[in-house]
């Protein structure tokens, strides 16, 4: 026979077993969906010089992402030389399991080999592309991208754009993890890099 | 690493390629250190160049132009970091004060190369003349790089 002191205490375990249960089922239920920003940026199909480019044709690599145009002299260039930097210094197992997407505000006078030369240039595994304006603009709200076009009196330029100048890490599942912001040096994107290819 | 040797080499060597200013006046007051222009892909017509002004004078003075045979046209530029968003800017001049030094560098006040003649291909070097405000002049002759190097950072 069960003696009262025996029932509570089995009474008392169960209740603790199934306190720590529904903690642990709470954690792993809270935890999952709140890594990284699922909420900001998602999905997009836009054009590069060898056909259409979707987010998720890169499922499984973690993907750098930058908004730039091509007539920019000093910013873009800085930042796609820190991403490909970034990208050199991975050994070579880890470097298949990256891509660099450039994505161009500035679809007026970036055309699609215009693009593809320019991103190349950097880093093969950097692909350029871009859309219509609407496309774009409808990006770059999601991903929280400011842009506008400036028209440079008095200059030879015609228009400046100005841009935020970001790099974001997103993870195999396409999901932004992290928000690089404008540097000329490599360390931040590559330790962003390293963190999401260890998961 | 860098000695302190090297570093007074590298600085003779910086002021041996500013050569004698043209017109004196605030060109002879004003040397030129580490001037650069940035590598960039073939498909781009325009670069930007870097150099430091330093200001051994007693009055301000401004660079007020600058042009290259390596660019059909030469602007004064900076970027203003506005929250992460990078406004490009053109301005009149380049204000240097007495004794101290303006340092024209990625992601800031830059000499915009435009309309380039040819590709800039790192290790070659363009001649860039200077403009002052008293319409005085030096040349220097700046490395194509493909990206800055910050000396601190050399190992």
């Amino acid at each position: 026979m069960l003696k009262p002191a025996h029932l509570a205490i089995t009474v008392i375990l169960g209740l603790a077993s199934l306190g720590l249960g529904l903690w642990l089922f709470d954690q792993t239920a809270v935890e999952e969906p709140a890594r990284g920003y699922p909420k900001l940026g998602g999905e997009f199909t836009l054009d590069s010089s060898t056909g259409p480019v979707s987010l998720k044709d890169f499922r499984g690599k973690i993907v750098a992402l930058y908004f730039g145009y091509t007539h920019c002299p000093d910013i873009c260039p800085t930042s796609l030389i820190a991403m490909s930097q970034a990208f050199k210094q991975l050994p070579p197992d880890e470097a298949g399991q990256v891509q660099g997407l450039f994505i161009s505000v500035d679809p007026e006078r970036d055309t699609l080999d215009r693009l593809a030369e320019y991103a190349g240039y950097f880093h093969p595994a950097i692909l350029g592309i871009t859309g219509d304006l609407e496309q774009i603009q409808e990006i770059t709200k999601r991903y929280g991208v400011f842009f506008q076009k400036v028209n440079m009196e008095n200059s030879n330029m015609n228009y400046a754009v100005d841009h935020s100048s970001t790099i974001f890490i997103l993870d195999r599942n396409g999901i932004i993890q992290d928000f690089v912001r404008h540097s000329d040096s490599p360390d931040a994107i590559h330790a962003a890099l390293k963190e999401n290819l260890s998961r | 690493m860098i000695t302190l040797r090297n570093l007074s080499v590298l600085f003779v060597l910086t002021l041996a390629v500013s050569l004698p200013a043209l017109g004196g006046g605030a060109a002879d007051e004003v040397m030129v250190e580490d001037p650069w222009a940035r590598e960039v892909p073939p498909v781009m017509s325009t670069s930007a160049g870097f150099l430091t002004l330093n200001n051994t004078g007693s009055t301000e003075h401004k660079l007020v132009a600058a042009r290259t045979e390596a660019a059909g046209m030469v602007e004064l530029h900076t970027h203003i970091n506005d929250n992460g968003v990078m406004r490009m800017r053109q301005v009149e001049n380049i204000p240097v004060a007495p004794g101290s030094s303006a340092r024209l560098e990625p992601g800031g006040l830059h000499l915009m190369l435009m309309m380039l003649k040819a590709p800039l291909v790192a290790g070659e070097h363009i001649t860039i003349t200077l403009e002052f405000e008293d319409g005085s002049t030096r040349d220097v002759q700046a490395e194509v790089r493909k990206h800055h190097m910050p000396k601190s950072s050399h190992h």
